[in-house]
């Protein structure tokens, strides 16, 4: 089987490159991948979001309606995704910024206040692997250790100093995400 | 894992294919949604740090696409690649590459238009790909990728096909395939070939005539003559080029006829439709000139309707009746300035359309 | 549309890339024409609307997503400087670089683009006001960085002040 995930947030949370990580993880373990941004103007601030498929089937469409699993960052996202989940699907959110919460009952329903955590220890910018590590711990597609690897591969090297820090974080999102509803 | 295996963007794979296959120049100007291209080459630096190939900024897309012409006309592998606006403003260069026939590779990521447009996706230059956008009597190979791997491998058929018939050749891609990411196994890495062909201009050179490149021929039979030439070339190109893929058609009832990023939406089309007991299928042209007419002919005996799915007002649409002269109904779905139609929507007007 | 409109003001605004990139045959031909209008030239060292690429005007050894290495004059050619280049045409009528980066640069600014229309309106030809600015997104800075850089490095290369000014 192929998931299809869509990720969805503001421009400057980190929601492209939480896909490509994910995507090369994926890669690394053998999987076909597919990794589709909303690009244009409303990347620069505005909205931004990614398709993100992975499975061992051939994958067809990168342009979806629906998914199996959206992960939902910001509020603008969950007007506009919370209906595009498949019944019997998966919804993750942060509940930092939410005006309103997810109220679907015909999908399982998962919070990981990663923005929370991540102010906690003065780091907002392991927020997005974070998010990555809950959902993965719900939705194991992808094995831990290709997510590393998938880091170096996506990381410049300056940056590959931080990546032991970034899988603390992803660690500690696996252990924060809390489940609201399963079905 | 296999360092040959990257995920990559559709624009990186292009760059990339463009230095493994041993490219001698590549000609551009940014434009969105391409610039990877030309940035991802720069990046590179091939010229000082891999194979030697030439990377050259122009000052615009007539600049580059006369560059090709002149690299080309010296026997090498020249590329150039934009978007839209700037595919347009090539068209007489590539009118004068044709018409002196000379190969090179040409690469348009498809946004919206007419005009500026947007830079989002759409398949829009059809018309202009394949019935010639530039002026007089002649054709493109036009191949169209639907995968980020065959963004990488189209480089290297493009100049195979574009050497072996010597002319200008077009990747015609668009803006999703451009900018998604998938997984590319690259080949090797090959060096550059420095073979000359023989009707290259390379300076006076011993024992034989001198060769001459132009597409001016004042004297109107010397032009007419020019033409059959070409004639004859697009003839054998028709017998022997014509590519396309099917996919569940050996018992469909109903198809889709789809190329580039409208392919990989249709084929999730008919997945949905074969999961509901739908016989449907899918033809997709890899090449949109030539186009799979003959094919599209023997398919028609056993269908009751095609539905063309294409992000225009429709265009391949009309080589599809044109195909099967009308002789089943042929529809068109597509949404158009940059809007991508989702499987969801496109089978929801398949049903109303067909059934 | 000045040729079409002649009673009305016209302006053109335009960036390096535009102005003396792919458009660098219609600026001269236009200027060379001594055309009734003014050109507002805002030079800001890159193709800021596409992402950061280099532009005619890109310093030596700047960088930018396709000079990363830094801009390298053997291959990719001199900073080019329209503004000097039109001034010698004889259709050109007023010809000034400025910047707007302090107070006192917006007010000479205003004062020159004032000039440019008021040319116009005198039907003196051409009048062109090249403004030259920064692009922090592009040139991956902070703003008040970029301000500086500029100042050290923009005006070195493309200094203010007035190039052609009108003969009494
Ligand atoms: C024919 C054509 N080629 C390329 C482009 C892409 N493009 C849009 S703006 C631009 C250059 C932007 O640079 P500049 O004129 O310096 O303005 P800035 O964005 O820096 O203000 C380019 C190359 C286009 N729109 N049309």
């Amino acid at each position: 089987m192929n998931e299809e995930i869509l990720i969805a947030g503001f421009g400057g949370q980190g929601v492209l490159s939480m896909g490509k990580i994910l995507a090369y993880a994926g890669m690394m373990q053998g999987k076909e991948v597919c990794w589709m941004p909303s690009y244009g103007p409303e990347m620069r601030g505005g909205t931004a979001n990614v398709t993100v498929i992975i499975g061992d089937k051939t994958i067809y469409s990168p342009i979806l309606q629906t998914f199996d699993t959206i992960v939902i960052l910001n509020q603008q996202s969950l007007i506009k995704f919370e209906s595009a989940v498949r019944t019997g699907g998966k919804l993750f959110y942060d509940s930092n910024g939410l005006k309103t919460l997810p109220t679907r009952k015909d999908i399982s329903i998962y919070h990981i206040p990663a923005t929370a955590k991540s102010a906690e220890m003065q780091n907002l910018k392991i927020f997005n692997i974070m998010m990555l590590g809950g959902l993965l711990e719900k939705l194991p597609i992808v094995n831990k250790k290709f997510i590393e690897q998938g880091l170096y591969k996506s990381l410049p090297e300056r940056a590959h100093n931080m990546i032991p820090l970034n899988m603390e974080a992803f660690s500690i999102g696996a252990n924060i995400v809390e489940t609201i509803h399963e079905i | 894992m296999d360092s040959n295996i990257r995920l990559m963007k559709g624009n990186e794979a292009i760059a990339e294919a463009a230095i493994r296959h041993g490219v001698d120049a590549y000609f551009g100007y940014p434009i969105t949604p391409q610039s990877e291209i030309i940035e991802y080459l720069a990046k590179e630096d091939p010229f000082t740090k891999r194979n030697g190939m030439v990377v050259l900024q122009a000052e615009s897309e007539i600049a580059a696409i006369n560059m090709v012409y002149g690299a080309a006309g010296c026997g090498k592998k020249a590329m150039t690649s934009s978007s839209s606006p700037g595919i347009s403003l090539k068209q007489e260069g590539v009118s004068y590459l044709a018409g002196a026939e000379l190969p090179c590779v040409i690469v348009n990521v498809v946004r919206g238009g007419p005009g500026l447009g947007t830079i989002q996706p759409s398949q829009a230059d059809y018309f202009q790909s394949v019935k010639g956008g530039g002026h007089g009597d002649y054709h493109m190979i036009v191949l169209a990728p639907s995968t980020v791997q065959e963004q990488y491998d189209f480089v290297a058929l493009g100049f195979d096909l574009a050497f072996k018939y010597r002319t200008p050749l077009l990747i015609l891609s668009d803006g999703a395939i451009g900018q998604m990411m998938e997984k590319v196994v690259l080949s090797e890495e090959k060096p550059r070939d420095n073979t000359v062909p023989d009707w290259a201009i390379v300076g006076k050179t011993p024992n034989r005539e001198r060769n001459y490149i132009t597409s001016l021929f004042l004297d109107a039979e010397v032009q007419e003559n020019q033409n059959k030439r070409l004639q004859k070339k697009y003839t054998e190109i028709r017998q022997n080029e014509i590519r396309f893929e099917e996919f569940m058609t050996h018992d469909a009832e109903y198809l889709i006829v789809a190329y580039g990023i409208s392919a990989r939406i249709s084929q999730k089309v008919v997945e949905t439709a074969r999961n509901q007991g739908i016989k449907l299928g899918m033809l997709r042209p890899i090449t949109l000139w030539p186009f799979p007419s003959k094919r599209l002919v023997e398919l028609s005996q056993q269908l009751q309707g095609i539905l063309c799915v294409e992000m225009s007002a429709g265009q391949m649409v009309e080589d599809v009746k044109l195909a099967v002269e009308c002789k089943i109904p042929v529809k068109h779905y597509g949404r158009m300035g940059g809007i991508i139609a989702s499987p969801t929507e496109v089978f929801e007007n398949f049903k109303t359309l067909f059934l | 549309m000045k040729r079409v409109l002649p009673e009305k003001y016209m302006f053109s605004y335009q960036g390096d890339g535009d102005l003396a990139a792919i458009g660098t045959g219609e600026t001269i031909h236009t200027c060379n024409r001594g055309e009734n209008i003014a050109i507002f030239f805002i030079n800001n060292g890159i193709y800021g609307m596409t992402g950061g690429q280099m532009a005619p005007t890109t310093l030596p050894g700047m960088k930018s997503s396709t000079s990363p290495y830094g801009r390298n004059l053997d291959t990719m050619g001199h900073p080019l400087s329209l503004t000097e280049m039109i001034a010698q045409l004889h259709g050109t009528y007023y010809v000034t670089r400025q910047s707007v980066h302090t107070p006192a640069n917006i007010r000479k600014c205003k004062q020159a683009i004032k000039k440019a229309f008021e040319n116009q309106k005198l039907q003196k030809g051409l009048s062109f006001v090249e403004i030259v600015s920064n692009c922090n997104s592009g040139w991956k800075m902070p703003p008040v960085e970029a301000n500086k850089w500029m100042e050290e490095h923009m005006f070195a290369a493309y200094p203010l002040g007035d190039i052609k000014l009108p003969k009494e």
